[in-house]
């Protein structure tokens, strides 16, 4: 049950991360700035997810949601000190 | 984006902890392999946006010398109880081994992908790297001649983990003096003025 409700967890933040880096600059700041849960989210996917010396890394990585929400997690991190990335990253 | 927005937002930023120095180490450690120009890229975005940051991580080291000296007795006093046939002293060394590996994939990582972090990280005397040092020179060596005596399967692993972490500690001391010595963007060797400490034992390569 608890692997289920975390997936779950995951597919949501994965799709919320996909809305937010698809907003305009203004747009995308002002989501930011106003949405608190949004730091706590990142801070918990970074300390949690499994590092490549884990043992147990494996399967429970590389399905398409964690793959893709992988790749928004560091796009969020590039846009939020690097403004030149904005437009330009596919996510 | 109106003028002076990149000085809010490196404010902003530090201000409210959206990055901080465990999630730098975090996306070091979890990207900068898979993606290491975009990782540095990152870093020096971050470090020119905000040099607060560089700041932290020089500040992070006492605490983390603290942490490692308070490892050290603590692993010394459970081998003394291996050595006088108390079992309990193997309680909680794959926790021990785990945590040095973590910090020193972190650090080698970090130091990969942005160098110019090494002056930070060898300030106090280079007390990190003497940390470092006596772990790989004397902790694990010790462990391990203790452990071997005991000859059962269940110490494989630990010796194991043990070369594994020795091998990580090594990669990582040489990262600090390659990048705080031997950086071509560092100044020139003959001004700098490192200190270390005096008695630091270094690194026996294997």
């Amino acid at each position: 049950m608890h692997r289920i409700e975390s997936d779950q967890a995951l597919r949501v933040l994965n799709r919320d991360l996909g809305a937010l880096l698809s907003l305009p600059d203004v747009e995308f700041w002002k989501v930011v700035k106003m949405q608190p849960s949004l730091n706590g989210s990142i801070d918990s996917y970074l300390r949690f997810r499994r590092r490549i010396f884990d043992a147990d890394d494996a399967d429970a990585t590389r399905s398409e949601t964690h793959h893709s929400l992988s790749r928004r997690v560091f796009f969020l991190l590039m846009r939020l000190c690097d403004m030149s990335l904005c437009s330009k990253l596919k996510v | 984006m109106p003028a002076g927005f990149r000085h809010e937002q490196g404010t902003w930023l530090y201000d409210r902890w959206m990055i901080d120095v465990p999630k730098i180490f975090d996306l070091c450690v979890l990207y900068g392999e898979e993606n290491p120009d975009l990782t540095r890229r990152f870093l020096q975005n971050l470090f020119q946006l905000q040099p607060k940051y560089l700041n932290d991580v020089q500040e992070m080291v006492p605490t983390l010398v603290d942490n490692l000296y308070l490892l050290e007795e603590r692993c010394n006093d459970a081998i003394v109880q291996l050595r006088h046939g108390n079992e309990m002293g193997l309680l909680g060394w794959t926790d021990v081994l785990k945590y040095l590996l973590d910090v020193c994939v972190n650090l080698s990582l970090f130091l990969d992908l942005y160098p110019a972090a090494g002056e930070q990280l060898m300030q106090n005397r280079g007390l990190l790297l003497c940390s470092l040092a006596r772990i790989h020179d004397t902790l694990l060596p010790q462990f391990e001649s203790t452990v071997r005596r005991m000859a059962e399967d269940a110490m494989q692993d630990l010796m194991q983990q043990s070369h594994l972490v020795m091998a990580a500690i090594q990669r990582t001391g040489f990262g600090l003096l390659k990048a705080a010595y031997l950086s071509v963007d560092s100044e020139d060797l003959s001004t700098k003025r490192m200190q270390v400490e005096p008695d630091c034992t270094f690194l026996s390569w294997q």
